[in-house]
């Protein structure tokens, strides 16, 4: 009667990787092993299994210059070091910052309400001198004309290309992305950098994980998508799709802070009526 | 002294991983060193086959190297001592994937992004085998990503269903249910591709 059982019960997948792993014990060995004694489809799985997989291992061994190998593991070793090194003047210094960060809490930090009235609707990542940038505007300096070495008429879509954007934002340079994506910079005379990136739709491209802080505004009658993640290497980005082309507007780099949200609007509204008009005026 | 030295690191070339990490727990450099030529060759071919970019696979390696010798008080010396350093790394390639992934959203990237073509690393000197191993980056180019990479822990870097469970943070049942599944699909990828069995 149990040898019937066996018999009738084939090996599953699962038993084939214990076999090859070697791993069988008890119970589970003496089902196996009694069933593979006996039956020859199975015999034949656990070869066909073996050979296939050696054939993998073969194939997959991996192969790498040594002296190449050798410099990276001297590189993984220093920064091992180095980074025990600096723990362990972690504690003096954290002791350190505390004390300054207290010093500094007590005498220079505008109260509460002041510093909201100052920031107003930043974006904020914890850089506190962006309110600068727009209480003391600086005079614009007047950008090279910008190169546009692409043909556009290859793209699948008509760009918008605006020569310049709210803020004192001037395009200074083009570049293909790939075969149907063209980005557009921007710069400010305080050296802030803006990259407007344009690609034929596709419904729902931009998308954003739910853990990113993102959030959507209304400029007229579009939702725009906001995102704001510190984790990034741009410190804010704003995004939508109309009219067939996916826009992402994202700052690349701002000595003077960020990208506020009520500025990014003012430049998403812009290239929104640009875009508006362009396709209005086509039709 | 040279020779103390040299005494001293073959003592420890002879202990286990587990022993090597104690040992490194305790600050020593030369324990950690063994470790880490014992499994940053797996390692960084494991990450470039997941991750298909070189330059990239040597800084996760390296992040995952530090970040263990940083945090082997945390290293269960029950488990296996290079499950838990793959398990590092899938943790720094999956932040890397979210960055990643955000970055190719915002800047479009994305949107036309082609599938990676194979690193050269794989282009190597195995002769006549060149075509089967074609073959198999054009297979694991169709495969799901957790089944790649349940097969490449197992036929690449040797790993158990156990350690691969410990690895991924799953049963050992499950691992083997995977890796099960992760075979049939590359054997039924690499047939319909190469109009034969493997074997």
């Amino acid at each position: 009667m149990l040898i019937r059982r066996t018999r009738s019960k084939h090996l599953t997948g699962e038993d084939l990787v214990a076999i090859d792993g070697g791993y069988l014990t008890g119970r589970r060995r003496e089902r196996v092993y009694g069933h593979l004694a006996t039956c020859q489809a199975c015999q034949a799985r656990v070869r066909e299994d073996r050979e296939f997989t050696e054939l993998l291992r073969r194939q997959l061994r991996a192969r790498i210059d040594p002296a190449m190998e050798a410099a990276m593991i001297e590189r993984v070793l220093a920064e091992a070091a180095r980074r025990r090194q600096r723990r362990r003047f972690r504690g003096p210094l954290l002791v350190g910052a505390m004390t300054m960060l207290t010093l500094f809490l007590m005498t220079a930090l505008p109260s509460v309400s002041e510093a909201d009235s100052l920031l107003g609707d930043f974006v904020r990542f914890g850089q506190i001198e962006i309110k600068e940038r727009f209480e003391d505007p600086k005079p614009l300096a007047v950008p090279a004309a910008p190169v546009i070495n692409i043909d556009l008429s290859a793209l699948p879509f008509d760009p918008v290309m605006p020569a310049t954007l709210p803020l004192g934002y001037r395009l200074v340079a083009t570049e293909l992305a790939s075969d149907d994506v063209v980005n557009l910079y921007f710069e400010n005379s305080e050296g802030d950098s803006l990259m407007l990136s344009e690609g034929p739709n596709i419904p729902g491209a931009i998308v954003v994980p739910p853990d990113q802080g993102d959030w959507t505004t209304m400029v007229g009658d579009t939702p725009v998508l906001v995102t704001a993640d510190p984790r990034l290497d741009v410190t804010g980005a704003v995004g939508w799709e109309e009219y067939g082309i996916v826009f992402v507007l994202m700052t690349i780099d701002e000595p003077s802070g960020g990208l506020p949200v009520r500025d990014a609007r003012k430049i998403v509204e812009a290239i929104i009526v640009t875009q508006s008009g362009a396709v209005e005026g086509a039709r | 002294m040279a020779s103390v030295t040299a005494d001293r690191l073959a003592a420890l070339h002879a202990l286990d991983d587990q022993a090597l990490a104690r040992s490194a727990r305790t600050g020593d450099a030369d324990a950690f060193g063994i470790l880490v030529e014992r499994y940053h060759h797996g390692l960084w071919h494991f990450l470039v086959r997941r991750i298909h970019n070189d330059e990239l696979a040597e800084d996760l390696t390296q992040e995952t190297f530090t970040d263990a010798f940083q945090h082997l008080g945390r290293y269960d010396h029950q488990r296996s001592f290079r499950a838990w350093l793959f398990g590092i790394a899938l943790h720094h390639m999956q932040m890397q994937w979210r960055r990643q992934r955000a970055r190719h959203v915002l800047s479009l990237e994305w949107l036309t992004e082609k599938a990676a073509p194979p690193p050269a690393l794989w282009q190597d000197d195995r002769g006549g085998s060149f075509q089967v191993q074609e073959l198999i980056n054009a297979v694991f180019a169709e495969m799901s990503v957790p089944l790649r990479e349940v097969l490449l822990l197992n036929c690449e870097q040797g790993f158990t269903a156990l350690e691969i469970a410990q690895t991924l943070g799953i049963s050992q049942s499950a691992a083997e249910r995977r890796l099960s599944r992760a075979k049939q699909q590359f054997r039924e990828a690499y047939v319909r591709l190469n109009g034969e069995a493997p074997c």
